[in-house]
């Protein structure tokens, strides 16, 4: 078959209101493995895959952020129209649209699609979720609606195996080998002059084309919302799954932690005695190893964490979280729109920041980008977890939380607070914005949805950790240990190296926060990344141990080495600090500035510097 | 000496793979520059071919779908 595949493929567009599926179906036909989540606005960029049809004929198939309408009114919007109308960088029209709506929702995908047919474009429509039509007591006639609208309906289950057979076997059908794809004419009857036309012309398809097998009653979900979107019972709920998550991060993950460790530290010994004495092993053990190893060991707590997002991104839970925060968002002059990409944050700043351009006015998007690297992100997980396994005893407190866990939640909570304080004084002034948004209906996450999402978390933590990791790992082992220090001299190698040089030229400016000349060393290293600094010390202190012929991991060393000050100022300076090269390349890209980069920079470190200082000098008042 | 040398070898390649993150333009220029001295020696013509091809990439390569404006 692959000798019928043209050179140059037919093109067909995904489009649609958000949350209708589009990306689960993108993910059916190409095979590819996108973001899907239970909520609108997680796809902001045409995104392209290639489907190949049982009859070998190729398609590229591009997914498009969803809109309700061609009227963009925010820059992934913009997009989706610009395709559409064949206005995209210099890139056609799609051959085929194809407008994916869902069946549970016609009344408002409807006025899209009868928008979209108005562009006289090749178009067909995909009747997406049918599977849960039964459960709802909604029946839909598609042949009758085939014939209202004039174009071809499927019905598709973007989220089961096998669910876009339909739509595969229609394009398999009628998409040619090559030239102009002809459909049937356009209905006339579906060409509107105005938004009082559409209303009634899906009024009309309604009555028409969908019945309801029994009345309308209070469902599970309405009375589920009447507690999750309470004012007050919903602050408590959220609150209280909020707290659990980060009481989990430490309890569940603490066994397999330890079993990692255990691994690694075998691992070390093991390489020591089949690799000779020489700078080999030094690299191995100590670059390797004693950097990257640190950093693996953080990989159970990463899960965890995610494992709680994915949960609640698939349920529906998250849409209501950012309904319930909508006034602490106005009280920050941020309108709701601004919480998908703050939320998203949480798991990577690069999202995050990307998810920005859901938002429609420019002010608020730029806001929006300046504190997303205040949310705290998944990389700042291993140094807050070191640093805290290290300093917070793992006792419980009032007999039921977890003393770690507090610490942890305390720090996630500090970044929100002080993102939404930014927010305030970067907005002062600005008028209020409104939240308006769909809420999506609840599911049961999926078992396989939930492991292939983490099963893709994990493999983005162990290749930045085989790479990104390993690099800087062996960087600064191999400037931790040359040059060798001179004959006769005193100190320790390390100090004689060209890394302790520069960890000593750099502690007059960090030791009034209390910073040493080994974290000043995993400072540099980790601008790269955040969990760098993590391997960093691990280097740094492996060959210092080696040297000292102490062995053992990296919480004891730590614990035995700096001051409580020293350890909540390193804390306190990682809430703030901008140590991410992405984050920063990627405000570059959204803004088009370098300014807003220098801008978000200097704030940053500055607000880094300052916390620690008071923390530092607060603690070391406290402790004597 | 082995022990040295591939330690060396190690560190070099570690060294390159952040050369090209953070200044992508500057390792394109360094590639051509070490593929051309490499023909003028008339040695490792695999290696003198595949500095070339990397002297072609553009971007950091950390991205996709950046336009390769990102630096």
């Amino acid at each position: 078959m692959v000798g019928d595949v043209m050179a140059k493929p037919l093109r067909i567009a995904l489009v649609g209101n958000p949350n209708c599926g589009k990306t689960a179906l993108f993910n059916q036909l190409t095979g590819s493995r996108q973001k899907v989540a239970n909520y609108a606005g997680v796809t902001v960029e045409r995104k392209s895959g290639y489907l190949v049809t049982p009859h070998g004929r190729k398609l590229q198939v591009l997914d498009l952020p969803g809109t309700y309408s061609l009227l963009a009114t925010s820059p992934d919007e913009a997009v989706t129209r610009d395709v559409c109308m064949g206005r995209y960088k210099g890139e056609p029209a799609p051959d085929l649209l194809i407008c994916v709506v869902a069946a549970t929702n016609l009344r408002l995908h409807l006025r899209f699609l009868l928008e979209l047919l108005q562009l006289g474009r090749p178009l067909v429509v995909v009747l997406n979720m049918v599977d849960v039509l039964e459960k709802y007591g909604i029946r839909i006639d598609v042949p009758r609606l085939q014939s209202e609208l004039g174009v071809p309906v499927v019905t598709t289950v973007g989220v089961r195996n096998g669910g876009a057979k339909n739509l595969i076997t229609l394009l398999d059908e009628m998409m040619p080998q090559q030239g102009v794809l002809h459909l049937p004419k356009l209905n006339s009857s579906v060409i509107l002059e105005n938004s009082s036309c559409v209303h009634d012309r899906v009024r009309k398809i309604l009555e028409t084309c969908v019945t309801r097998d029994r009345p309308l009653a209070v469902k599970l979900e309405d009375v589920l919302d009447r507690w999750v979107l309470h004012p007050i019972w919903g602050m408590i709920i959220l609150s209280f799954l909020l707290f659990i998550m980060f009481q989990a991060v430490f309890s569940w993950a603490q066994p397999f932690m330890d079993m990692l460790q255990d691994s690694i530290n075998r691992l070390g010994i093991l390489v020591s005695t089949l690799i000779p004495e020489g700078p080999l092993r030094g690299l191995v053990v100590d670059g390797v190893i004693g950097g990257a190893g640190t950093v693996v060991v953080f990989l159970p707590q990463i899960l965890i964490l995610f494992l709680w997002i994915l949960a609640l991104e698939e349920s529906g839970y998250l849409p209501r979280a950012a309904f319930l925060l909508d006034c602490f968002m106005g009280c920050a002059g941020l309108g709701g729109r601004s919480f998908i990409p703050l939320l998203s944050s949480f798991a990577c700043a690069v999202p995050g920041i990307m998810a920005t351009r859901t938002i429609q006015h420019t002010r608020d998007r730029i806001v929006t980008i300046l504190i997303a690297p205040l949310m705290t992100c998944s990389a700042r997980l291993p140094i807050y977890a070191l640093l805290i396994g290290a300093f917070i005893p793992n006792k419980s407190v009032i007999g039921v939380f977890n003393l770690q866990g507090l610490v942890l939640f305390v720090l996630y909570i500090v970044g929100i607070l002080s993102a939404f304080i930014v927010a305030r004084l970067l907005k002062k002034g600005g008028e209020e914005r409104f939240l308006l948004m769909e809420l999506p209906h609840y599911h049961w996450p999926s078992l396989r949805n939930l492991l292939l999402g983490l099963w893709q978390r994990a493999k983005i933590f162990l290749s930045r950790v085989g790479t990104i990791i390993v690099s800087l790992s062996i960087i600064l082992w191999a400037l931790s240990s040359f040059p060798a220090p001179p004959s006769g001299s005193t100190g320790t190698a390390l100090e004689w190296s060209l890394a302790g040089r520069i960890g000593h030229i750099l502690v007059p400016i960090f030791s009034p926060i209390g910073f040493n000349w080994q974290i000043c060393v995993a400072l540099i290293v980790g601008l790269a990344a955040r969990e760098v600094a993590v391997g960093a010390l691990g280097t740094v202190y492996a060959i210092a141990a080696s040297e000292n012929d102490i062995s053992g991991s990296l919480i004891p060393l730590l614990s035995a080495q700096w001051g409580l000050a020293t350890a909540f100022s390193l804390l306190a300076w990682y809430v703030y600090a901008p140590q991410c090269l992405s984050t920063l390349a990627v405000i570059r890209r959204e803004t088009g500035s370098w300014r807003m980069v220098m801008i978000t920079v200097v704030y940053l470190f500055a607000l880094a510097y300052i916390a620690a200082f008071l923390v530092y000098r607060i603690t070391g008042l406290f402790m004597g | 000496m082995l022990q040295w040398i591939i330690t060396g070898v190690v560190v070099l390649i570690c060294v390159f793979f952040w050369f090209k993150k953070i200044m992508p333009k500057g390792y394109n220029v360094l590639c051509l520059k070490m593929a051309g001295f490499l023909k003028r020696l008339g040695i490792l013509p695999h290696v003198q071919k595949r500095l070339e091809r990397q002297s072609l990439l553009r971007g950091c390569g950390s991205c996709k779908s950046c336009d390769h404006d990102c630096h």
